[in-house]
């Protein structure tokens, strides 16, 4: 039984790694790219959540334009969790290698929540952003606390 | 791969906004920020030399997204350029940036130009296609590079 969940695991772990593989050339490479596409995301986000929280005015293009672009940046950095890049400088828990199908759920639901998160900036309601924001927001901690060390 | 795919679906419908003014909590976000966009990009460009120069096969439907997704993240970077950010972390950004902003700009915008006529080559599946504006995309890269970056 034992043996057959590591033959499963291993399988899922190759589906995973077979595209990405061929498009990093070290492992390291994967590891900058996934932080980096993430911390791209992170900066517009962060514009939105800080007119979601009254700390600068409410600015209805801004907000669309940076959530279309959370949107955009939301589904580059999976890829890179291929196998092989477990190690190395990253908060990555191995839990993402462990519970592939939990991972990729939660990647699905970020993509989901920021294409939601871009249609309620594009709205021009300040309302729907703050909603869309808190929704997006939760997804993102979900995540982190599941898959990403402190 | 299947993720780069939705973006261009997305991308043909709304084309990736260039962030209209840039906020950056601290000037190592900014400096941060655009090294990370331009990683991005150099992964994806990286992945069309590849193609271009015969060291990986090539794939129409992979160089059509690569290069979208090329396209789009040349929009991003200029904004991290910000006053304030010509020193510290380990930026290699050099002074000219900030003296010569003109001509800064004028090669970001040649950048976007290259990339938009690079995503289009991409998607006529011609490889021949993509040779060409892949070395025009990576002079345009180089130039910029060799006037504005310290080794």
């Amino acid at each position: 039984m034992k043996a057959f969940a590591s033959t499963v695991l291993a399988a899922a772990a190759v589906t995973l790694a077979a595209p990405a593989s061929a498009q990093f050339a070290k492992p390291e490479d994967a590891i900058k790219y996934r932080q980096n596409a993430l911390f791209v995301m992170s900066q517009h986000f962060g514009r939105i959540g800080a007119m979601a929280n009254g700390r600068i005015p409410f600015d209805a293009k801004a907000a669309a334009e940076n959530a279309e672009l959370v949107a955009s940046m939301a589904k580059l950095p999976w890829v890179a969790f291929m196998a092989g890049t477990e190690h190395g400088p990253t908060k990555a828990k191995p839990e993402i290698w462990t519970e592939q199908a939990r991972f990729r759920e939660g990647n699905e639901k970020l993509v989901a929540e920021a294409a939601k998160l871009a249609t309620a900036a594009r709205s021009g309601s300040l309302d729907s952003l703050k909603t869309a924001f808190a929704a997006t927001a939760d997804t993102c901690k979900a995540c982190h606390d599941a898959y990403r060390s402190k | 791969m299947k993720a780069i795919a939705s973006i261009i679906l997305a991308g043909a419908a709304v084309s990736w906004a260039a962030p209209a003014s840039a906020q950056f909590a601290k000037p190592e976000d900014a400096i941060k920020y655009r090294q990370s966009a331009m990683f991005v990009m150099g992964q994806h460009f990286g992945r069309l030399g590849a193609m271009a120069n015969g060291k990986i096969a090539f794939d129409a439907k992979l160089a059509a997204d690569n290069a979208e997704t090329v396209a789009n993240m040349s929009k991003l970077p200029w904004a991290g350029f910000i006053a304030g950010t010509d020193q510290g972390s380990n930026t290699k950004a050099k002074p000219d940036i900030w003296t010569e902003p003109a001509k800064f700009k004028e090669n970001n915008e040649k950048l976007m130009a290259e990339t938009v006529k690079l995503a289009a080559a991409a998607r006529t599946g011609s490889l021949d296609n993509l040779k060409s504006a892949f070395g025009s995309t990576a002079d345009t890269c180089k130039s910029c590079h060799d006037a504005f970056r310290n080794k």
